[in-house]
């Protein structure tokens, strides 16, 4: 408002001065460039938020299958950053829509019987993982995410500590298939 | 500004208006962020359907089982040619010529030692996966073939059904 205003008291102060200076002929790239760093935000926000269940360092595949997330339970196994302890996590979405993170508690409680039967041993976090995950099937707008459990395990970690989990939740929720997760070899999760 | 009768072509702005054109943009990109699936890249194991239920005996002769020890070595049963010690990275062109000979579902049983880390028990179902296909094929194709081949756990036997005449493919 006043940069025309007073473009026009100088162009009655000064008649002669030509007409193409009060035009600037370049685009105005600032409105794009708003956009263009609240796109840039938006994606920094977005890209963490898009792996689901607890961060551990998976390990790596070349042919995986890249499937839809079918918004299935996520278990994660791997290091607690504050006890350095193997933890159990589970994730998933409510009823409301929202994600959840909890514990379910240390991977030592997952164990087979010591007599050689194969046995999953009895655990308080056995109980919790398979309720929980009941519950997120029942409450889950996606039926497809019944039955399927996302696994997440820390790339380091020994078969014969993931084992028993596999186990357990084979046992207890009657699953036919486990879906793995894993990050793309040549980087990217 | 818009005094009437002043304007003159000078107050003609030259540059185009693009605020209504970003606007679009957003929105339709807010749009695609929303609806654009979550892509999870895994890979599916498949677990016997009831942990009482064992499998036939008959079939589970045949059964191609791959277990992987601790130092990397693979015993490959297969149950048509004894057991035998191979590398981890011979797996796939082992494996290709005794899954080729199988008829009707291709599934692989993997089973792993104690020791051996989460990464080597998913690259070697990665391996078992890469049968499908050709080394030289595209990625993409080669993802898609590698789901084809199934590739089951196997459960690790009790005691008492240990059969003493097998030696243990974990005990070289």
């Amino acid at each position: 408002m006043s940069g025309s205003a007073q473009r026009k008291g100088g162009l009655r102060a000064l008649p002669k001065k030509p007409k193409l200076d009060a035009v600037r002929n370049e685009i105005n790239v600032t409105p794009l460039v708003d956009v263009c760093l609240v796109l840039l935000i938006i994606f920094m926000v977005i890209t963490p938020l898009m792996a689901r269940g607890k961060d551990v360092p998976l390990p790596k595949t070349e042919l995986h299958s890249e499937e839809k997330d079918k918004l299935q339970p996520v278990v994660s196994i791997g290091v607690d950053l504050k006890t350095k302890e193997l933890l159990v996590w589970l994730a998933g979405t409510s009823a409301q829509g929202k994600q959840e993170l909890f514990e379910i508690g240390r991977l030592d409680e997952f164990q087979m019987s010591q007599d050689g039967e194969q046995q999953v041993m009895e655990s308080q976090a056995r109980e919790k993982l398979r309720k929980e995950v009941e519950r997120l099937w029942e409450v889950s707008k996606n039926p497809e995410s019944k039955g399927r459990l996302f696994l997440k395990v820390a790339a380091d970690v020994p078969y014969e500590r993931v084992y028993p989990v596999l186990m357990a939740v084979n046992e207890d929720l009657s699953l036919t298939s486990i879906d793995l997760g894993t990050a793309d070899k040549r980087g990217g999760e | 500004m818009g005094m009437g009768t002043s304007a003159g072509p000078h107050q003609v702005k030259s540059d185009i208006n693009v605020t209504p054109l970003v606007d679009v943009v957003l929105v339709l990109l807010i749009i695609f962020l929303i609806t654009m699936p979550v892509v999870m890249r895994t890979v599916t194991l498949e677990v016997p359907r009831k942990a009482d239920q064992d499998e036939d005996t008959s079939t589970a002769a045949k059964a191609i089982i791959v277990t992987h020890r601790a130092d990397g070595s693979i015993n490959l049963a297969d149950g048509v040619k004894e057991d035998r010690t191979i590398s981890s990275l011979d797996l796939t062109k082992e494996l290709r010529p005794v899954l080729g000979q199988k008829q009707g579902e291709k599934v692989v049983f993997v089973d792993f030692c104690e020791g051996v880390p989460w990464q080597d028990v998913v690259s070697t179902m990665d391996r078992v996966r890469a049968v499908a296909s050709a080394e030289t094929a595209p990625i993409q194709d080669r993802r898609r073939a590698g789901g084809d081949i199934k590739v089951a756990l196997k459960k690790k036997d009790k005691k008492s059904e240990v059969d003493p005449n097998k030696p243990d493919p974990c005990l070289k």
